[in-house]
């Protein structure tokens, strides 16, 4: 199965949740993020159950929304993530 | 499994064993499953999920010494069970292959994980905006704390200016419908925005929350109090039946008794290993041969080795080495009191309908007679009896009889004995 290629915006939002869940205005302030920025990388990760959601998918409230990687696809994650990594390497 | 060169220990030490492995393993096991929530220990479903990963370990190991799998007392199956449970119902450990379709009850489990750790995300949302609802109402209410609140959001923000013109309508006279609430949430987007992570400590060294409500909520406070509490209770709960153990009770000290049900289990379980057996024989021999001075204490005291052991004979399927066992350990621990205390129930255990082990227990009561009651010959015709498969119940039942009669007269000539 070929590995979706994920924007360089939602692989900083999966890399800052695979350490732990939180909320939209925290992943702003790890990732560097705008709003904007930050709402697409989400919608890209929700569209691929990559992450779970709580709050409202929306660019003027992202900050009250809270993430986190689900347990089952940690694996998937990290597979993504160790891609990014030997791409990098390379 | 079964055939790996393991030393051998006593059972309870395996589980004991197993248990403290999968309290560590267990305790990974949750950290990682509930991996994006620092305060994890402090939902319920969380210590749910770590009672059954530790559980989980010490019903498996059972279950596969039950279905003969490997053997409980090996000390290497008790690490392995242990530490690598879910290799085991994946059936990637070799020699430990799971019955049936037994490993299929791990998808189950991982579905309960899965919508364990999102019933603790749920949770986790709720709290945060309980949190902040409740922070954020006491400013409203409080115009004092709202100016001191302003201050903070303006000494921290990212953007004072834009912060000043996004006020600015909500600061007309006459205010807008729901001017004070507006205000608080702008104010709180933008500290929120600007301090992510330390707001609550800002908040809290200006006096606006209390220590007590940062530390539960943004400290992980209630975690911490949970894992203490539950931390203390079962260290409470080990102190308590330690000293209750440890403890005499009217006839003895308290663990005599768990301790010699113990030994019954493993010297009637048909799968024990060799060295099992051996301990717990010699472990029932002691106490057949320390029986107390008193006899009607010494009955007892014998009742309580032997009668469980006895009455397992009358069970029809009774696997042919356990009854073999109780019937040698009946003979070999013979003395006036021990046997004196069973004989009866033994006499009874001849109704049995497994007629192998009524020959077993016809030869046992002739091997007492001779090594107690030699004085009392028993009938000619029960010495020369031979149980066979197709009795009638009749017929054993009049072989009884006469083994009772026997007993009787035995008993007679005994106390006779002691008179004169």
């Amino acid at each position: 199965m070929q590995a979706p290629t994920l924007s360089d915006e939602a692989l900083k939002v999966l890399r800052a949740l695979r350490e732990r869940a939180l909320d939209g205005y925290s992943l702003m302030s790890k990732t560097g993020l705008d709003r904007t920025k930050l709402y697409e990388g989400i919608r890209e990760l929700v569209g691929l159950d990559l992450v779970n959601l709580k709050g409202d998918l929306n660019p003027e409230l992202i900050g009250e929304a809270y993430l986190v990687v689900p347990p089952s696809v940690f694996g998937y994650a990290d597979m993504l993530l160790g891609q990014l990594r030997f791409k990098r390497a390379q | 499994m079964t055939g790996l060169g393991s030393p051998d220990i006593p059972a309870y030490w395996s589980y004991a064993l197993v248990l403290i492995v999968a309290v560590v393993v267990a305790r990974a096991n949750v950290n990682n499953c509930v991996a994006g929530f620092t305060n994890r220990w402090a939902f319920a479903g969380t210590w749910w999920l770590f009672l059954a990963y530790l559980v989980l370990p010490i019903l498996l190991f059972w279950f596969l010494d039950y279905t003969s799998t490997l053997q409980d007392t090996s000390l290497f199956a008790a690490l392995v069970v242990a530490a690598g449970y879910r290799q085991v119902f994946a059936g990637r450990i070799q020699g430990i292959t799971m019955p049936g379709q037994t490993s299929a009850l791990w998808q189950p489990f991982e579905a309960w994980v899965a919508r364990t750790n999102d019933r603790i995300f749920t949770r986790q949302k709720q709290y945060k905006d309980r949190f902040d609802e409740r922070v954020r109402a006491s400013f409203t209410a409080d115009p004092a704390r709202l100016q001191q609140f302003e201050m903070l959001v303006f000494e921290r923000s990212n953007d004072p200016a834009a912060l000043t013109a996004t006020l600015a309508p909500l600061r007309t006279t006459p205010p807008p419908p729901g001017a004070p609430a507006k205000i608080v949430t702008t104010l709180w987007r933008d500290l929120r925005m600007s301090e992510p992570e330390n707001y609550g400590y800002l908040l809290y060294r200006r006096g606006l929350v209390t220590w007590w409500q940062y530390w539960r909520w943004l400290e992980d406070g209630r975690s911490k109090l949970i894992s203490a509490g539950i931390g203390l209770a079962c260290v409470a709960l080990v102190v308590a039946s330690a000293s209750w153990m440890v403890g005499s009770g009217a006839e003895d000290e308290h663990w005599r008794r768990p301790l010699l049900t113990y030994h019954q289990w493993r010297f009637l379980k048909s799968n024990a290993s060799e060295r099992d057996r051996w301990r717990s024989r010699e472990y029932l021999v002691a106490e057949l041969r320390s029986v107390p001075a008193d006899s009607g204490q010494a009955a007892k005291h014998t009742a309580g080795v032997l009668a469980p052991l006895i009455r397992e004979l009358r069970f029809r399927e009774i696997a042919q080495r356990p009854a073999e066992d109780v019937l040698q350990l009946v003979v070999d621990a013979h003395s006036p009191i021990v046997t004196a205390s069973h004989m009866p129930e033994l006499i009874d255990c001849l109704r049995t309908q497994n007629y192998a082990i009524r020959l077993q227990i016809h030869r046992a009561l002739l091997a007492l007679q001779r090594a107690e009651y030699a004085a009392t010959e028993p009938d000619p015709d029960l010495v020369r009896w031979v149980p066979a498969k197709d009795e009638a119940a009749g017929d054993v039942d009049a072989r009884v009889r006469l083994w009772q009669k026997w007993w009787n007269d035995a008993q007679r000539a005994a106390s006779g004995k002691r008179t004169t």
